[in-house]
């Protein structure tokens, strides 16, 4: 039992609340009782507290009187009577010397009373924070992102409001993960879905334009153009969504990073050419790394990707790669681009998909897309992180940090 | 005239392509279905199936599985994007290439003709015999004679050994490898080449329990003259 439950606050409260109170009974009871009887039988307290009946029984069982001589001498002077703190008021356990128990018999009650008393407060806090103390860690792995947890069978059979909650719980756990997977189980098949009449337009836009012998070009190119970023986009959710599985199960090879990045640049900074920006490898070190490299590739592509749009003209996006070690080996990919930026209260929120920012240097709203979140769950399934900074004076700087494991 | 085999169950999707392919003086037949797709492809007179990874049961990977135990005839699979388990294992299962669907028809055209123009033009052209130690590659028949036993080989695999055969004892990029016999840029995360090198390894270890292709790493292939 001990180490089932953590000693929070929770478990000392009540511990404590209901130890006290047993001891104050136990005391008070003690006090009570001792007063009315050092008080005697005659006293009107004696007659109110027992009642009429019971009070007469008492009367009558009261031994007659002992002899004068015998009876202790009862000091008159106030002077001559021992300290008393409170006046009319006897220590607690102090009865009247030819009542009481023998002097040592009173600590030993007073330790007993205080262990029972202590172990049921023991057993009962515990019987009453443990099952919430289980919500709670479901909780807590719930809001974390595992919507597979359950409460029931680590909780036993409880037919209190405790066993309700759990429950409950329980019952709320697998209604929010229907909930989300069938949310994500639809936004795959209409994404699948969407990729049926796109191929078949992808056919007829060719069958047209040899058809019309081209007629009309820019438009057919401007309808090719757009049919690909649909389907480009319709990828990317499906990559997102595949990302978001819980059973997903890496398989790592032994990639040279470096290698990986300097291809990653070269076609980024062909693509860069295009719009006069430039992309080059700041620095880098040679270095191994088990990852998935085409998920980690893509990742990278992503996050230069998005550099890259978002730089200034005639600036450079520059990368670097570096060997970290804090508590362990990483890597550490850094993207920085000579762009606006993005406002701080907004850097958070970057990874989130289709996350839109309203800034005044960029003149309205700019959507950051969906590449940017995927980048970030890829990393995350790598044990990584992804960290998005402003640089001074301008600019973004996106940080990769991977575990060299 | 070419003659291609769609095995796809969107009937209106292989309505449009067959109107395509049409244009560009090709043949082209169906199977809207896993079951009919083999039966066709087995009935043989196609010389080119482009299979649909896609399908209700049996999808392409079975029907792939099942028509490689006796045909080496060149397939394109169409797979979903982003699904790399798919093109992975049709790879390995001998497909000659792939292409994520929705494509665009221009671009399957040309892996269909570059697939065709190995298969075609090297039978047409005949002749070219190469034989290192005990591996005789007959490009005309398009036959492998390991120590007197045939083997089997799908085209792409076959092309991709004749290629490292004719420049045995030397490294060849893999770059170059996929410009020569795929037809077209190794691209980023591109594993094609690797399923095919793997798939013709297995089996020439299989007949001669020897490895006679070596990777060199981050540079390409080898294939080795003189294996011990």
């Amino acid at each position: 039992m001990l180490r089932m439950i953590s000693f929070n606050k929770l478990f000392w409260k009540i511990f404590f609340a209901f130890w006290i109170t047993l001891i104050l009974i136990v005391v008070l009871t003690a006090f009570i009782t001792d007063h009315i009887v050092r008080l005697g039988p005659d006293s009107p307290i004696a007659s109110f507290v027992l009642g009429d009946a019971a009070h007469k029984r008492w009367r009558d069982r009261r031994r007659p009187p002992p002899p004068k001589e015998m009876r202790m001498p009862m000091p008159e002077d106030s002077a001559e009577r021992p300290f008393r703190p409170f006046k009319g008021v006897r220590p607690f356990f102090k009865k009247p010397h030819h009542r009481g128990p023998p002097p040592g018999l009173k600590w030993l009650s007073v330790i007993v009373s205080l262990v029972v008393t202590g172990l049921m407060s023991y057993f009962l806090s515990a019987y009453l924070v443990r099952p919430i103390q289980r919500v709670r860690a479901a909780t807590n792995k719930l809001s974390s992102g595992d919507l597979s947890v359950r409460v029931a069978p680590t909780a036993g059979e409880r037919k209190d409001e405790l066993g309700g909650l759990s429950k409950d719980f329980d019952k709320m756990a697998a209604r929010i993960e229907t909930m989300v997977s069938s949310q994500k189980r639809m936004l795959r098949d209409v994404s699948h879905e969407l990729r049926t009449p796109l191929a078949r337009l992808q056919v007829a836009l060719e069958l047209a334009r040899a058809k019309s012998q081209n007629a009309a070009k820019e438009e057919f190119d401007r309808i090719e153009y757009e049919s690909q970023c649909l389907n480009h986009l319709i990828g990317q959710i499906l990559e997102l969504v595949r990302l978001e599985q819980r059973e997903w199960v890496l398989t790592k090879t032994s990639v040279n990073i470096r290698e990986l990045i300097e291809h990653i640049v070269e076609d980024a900074d062909f693509e860069a050419s295009k719009q006069g920006k430039k992309v080059v490898l700041a620095s880098a070190i040679d270095c191994t790394v088990d990852i998935n490299e085409e998920l980690i590739g893509s990742s990278i592509e992503n996050i230069v990707r998005n550099a890259v749009t978002y730089t200034a003209e005639d600036t450079t996006v520059e990368v670097t790669l570096e060997k970290i070690s804090d508590d362990g080996d990483k890597i550490k990919i850094s993207v920085l681009d000579h762009g606006v930026g993005v406002p701080n209260e907004a850097l958070p929120h970057l990874f989130e998909p289709f996350f839109k920012v309203r800034s005044k240097q960029a003149k309205g709203q700019t959507s950051y897309g969906i590449g940017l979140a995927i980048a970030e769950r890829a990393v995350r399934l790598h044990n990584g992180d992804v960290i998005a900074k402003n640089n001074k004076p301008n600019g973004l700087v996106v940080t990769i940090v991977i575990p060299l494991g | 005239m070419s003659s291609i085999l769609l095995v796809d169950d969107d009937v209106e999707f292989c309505q449009l392509l067959k109107e395509f392919f049409e244009l560009e003086d090709m043949e082209v037949q169906f199977a809207h279905d896993g079951a009919s797709g083999i039966d066709a492809i087995l009935a043989g007179g196609s010389d080119v199936v482009v299979l649909d990874i896609m399908m209700p049961p049996p999808n392409g990977i079975e029907v792939l599985k099942a028509v490689r135990e006796t045909s080496t005839i060149p397939i394109i699979m169409l797979t979903a994007r982003g699904e790399d388990v798919d093109r992975i294992i049709g790879l390995e299962l001998g497909a000659d290439d792939y292409l994520p669907k929705p494509c665009n028809p221009r671009e399957l055209l040309a892996r269909i003709r570059a697939l065709l123009r190995r298969t075609q033009s090297q039978s047409a052209s005949g002749g070219a015999v190469l034989s290192v130690d005990n591996i005789t590659l007959n490009a005309a028949n398009r036959t492998i004679n390991v120590n007197g036993t045939l083997i089997e080989l799908t085209s792409t695999q076959f092309d991709v050994l004749k290629e490292l055969m004719k420049n045995a004892g030397s490294v060849i990029s893999k770059e170059q490898l996929t410009e020569t016999v795929l037809g077209r840029k190794l691209e980023p995360f591109d594993r094609s080449l690797d399923m095919h090198v793997s798939n013709i390894r297995k089996v020439l270890f299989r007949v001669t329990g020897k490895q006679y292709i070596k990777t060199v790493r981050n540079v390409g292939y080898q294939f080795i003259v003189g294996v011990a």
